[in-house]
């Protein structure tokens, strides 16, 4: 199976060189980078490194889905409409891991499902994805009597906020009461803001250090206290994770899938 | 949904009435106490500390049944087995929040659950019960890589440990795996305990201040970990619990069923 990687130089896109190029079965063939950055040219295996293994990073991502049975993208939010619409073109399955994006692009991505399959995948953690299940079995039977808050943490570098992570977390206890997210969500709080609004889900930020990252669900009762918490300390695990949903998608139909269906957990 | 509440005047049967009276689609319907109390012909609100309901504390436990839907027991092992018999014999659902019923009483219990729905759970909390069903299922799905840790905090009166919800989540945690708690319990670390034995369910116990209750189940494999926490904040805790069970049984066949049973964690 040939896996391609798009953003194969950041801190995940390296992870997922040593994976793939380690995993029995897997091939890699070839990884981008942002186009004029310093990386193109260098050898894929070698900046993440690797012995090299004699492809170029390069900044053409249409060449390398041609050359792909699937990709895998961890690259920036601005390229992921592009990419979405060579999904579309050459049908090529993609492992989407990038988050931060908008509307525009989330549109891009449920229109390229029509003709390539699309894992959706914010996060590639499997401890994670089964923590989203409690989250959301959790929220159900205790319902908005109990008040929802999210609390995630994140590496000092996120540049965006609420990653894609927390709105995971955030979309599950609004499936376990049958909300829509958007509808409830209270991602802000500062002055007098007044007393809760009730059925709100409300979402606290923190950010610090270097590599750990963690979410915690918290739901308040009068009488008690419900929480579940994730805590990971290594990114590989995500290269794993990714991977796993990569091996998995290939032969699939065209269609729009989730982390949670790769692991098994839907 | 009319509810009778026997042993009104206990601790617990004060905070029930003061639940139920608050529950929007129920009503408190009677309020026993046992001959001689000095509560009998109190008013059943005014003496739970709410404004007064215009019933009077009995003690013809018959009556009590015969005048509504469904009865919560959270009383004494002797009385308890007797209202068992009485909903049987009336066809009353039942709500039994005692403990330390002796193996006469409990079979007392079971034989009134083949002519009329019983709930009966020794923790009634909603949250609780959540934390046993979901500790099971996690440990059954997270398999042996995953290091299962326990702890708790109780107020600094409290004698025995580790508590008995403690001891409750590592038998769940115990049975998830296929396995005996008593094979795998690690209660006690002190001084050189080599590493961590493989399959070991791990106990810490920490006692002060006024802390009402508050359990954790760690479950930590290599770079990450989940965890699920229950604080329990007041004993109305249980009666929000049997409130629920209450709803949950009208119209429910004969039959003993557990509080996993009420909040559909199978």
């Amino acid at each position: 199976m040939k896996i391609g990687i798009f953003g194969c130089g950041g801190v995940v896109g390296r992870l997922l060189v040593r994976e793939v190029v380690a995993t029995e079965g897997c091939e890699l063939s070839g990884g981008t980078g942002r186009p004029g950055g310093a990386l193109i040219g260098v050898d894929v295996g070698e900046q993440a490194g690797l012995e090299p293994v004699g492809l170029a990073v390069s900044d053409d991502p249409r060449a390398l889905m041609a050359a792909s049975d699937v990709i895998i993208d961890f690259s920036l939010a601005p390229a992921t409409v592009q990419h979405m619409l060579l999904a579309a073109e050459t049908g090529c399955a993609v492992v989407l891991g990038t988050t931060g994006f908008g509307a525009d692009a989330q549109a891009a991505v449920d229109r390229a499902a029509a003709d390539a399959a699309i894992v959706e995948a914010p996060n590639t953690s499997p401890n994670f994805n089964y923590l989203l299940v409690l989250i959301e079995r959790i929220s159900g039977v205790l319902g908005d009597e109990y008040d929802a808050e999210v609390l995630s943490m994140a590496e000092r570098r996120l540049p965006f906020a609420p990653s894609g992570t927390t709105i995971e977390v955030a979309k599950a206890v609004a499936a376990g009461r049958g909300v829509n997210l958007d509808d409830v969500i209270e991602k802000v709080r500062d002055g007098v803001i007044g007393p809760r609004p009730p059925g709100v889900i409300g979402i606290a930020i923190v950010r610090g250090g270097r590599i750990a990252g963690g979410q915690r669900a918290i739901f308040a009762g009068d009488d008690e206290v419900v929480e579940v918490a994730y805590r990971s300390t290594d990114p590989a695990i995500y290269a794993k994770g990714a991977v796993a949903a990569a091996r998995w998608v290939v032969g699939k139909p065209p269609a729009k899938y989730s982390m949670r269906e790769v692991f098994g957990l839907a | 949904m009319k509810i009778g509440v026997v042993g009104c005047g206990g601790r617990m049967g004060r905070i029930l009435v003061s639940a139920i009276a608050a529950a929007e689609g129920c009503e408190i319907a009677g309020g026993t106490e046992a001959p001689l109390s000095p509560l009998l012909g109190q008013d059943v609100g005014a003496q739970a500390g709410l404004a007064p309901l215009g019933i009077a504390v009995g003690d013809d436990a018959q009556a009590l049944f015969r005048a509504v839907d469904v009865v919560v027991d959270f009383t004494a092992p002797d009385a308890t087995a007797r209202h068992a018999g009485l909903a049987a014999e009336m066809s009353v659902p039942l709500i039994a929040g005692t403990t330390g019923l002796a193996a006469n009483e409990q079979k007392a219990v079971e034989d009134a659950a083949r002519k009329v729905a019983i709930v009966q759970a020794a923790n009634m909390s909603v949250g609780v019960n959540l934390l046993l069903g979901l500790t099971e299922e996690t440990a059954a799905r997270l398999g042996d890589d995953y290091d299962i840790e326990i702890l708790e905090m109780h107020h600094r009166h409290k004698v025995d440990a580790p508590s008995g919800t403690a001891l409750a989540l590592g038998r769940a945690a115990a049975k998830g795996r296929g396995v005996e708690l008593d094979a795998v319990a690690k209660r006690v670390r002190d001084g050189h305990t080599g590493p961590r034995r493989a399959g070991d369910i791990g106990f810490a116990t920490l006692r002060g201040g006024d802390v009402a209750g508050e359990h954790t189940v760690i479950f930590a494999t290599e770079a990450s970990r989940i965890e699920i926490v229950h604080k329990a904040i007041s004993r109305s805790v249980f009666a929000g619990g049997a409130l629920r069970a209450a709803l949950w049984l009208d119209g429910k066949p004969p039959g003993l069923y557990s509080m996993r049973d009420v909040l559909g964690l199978g």
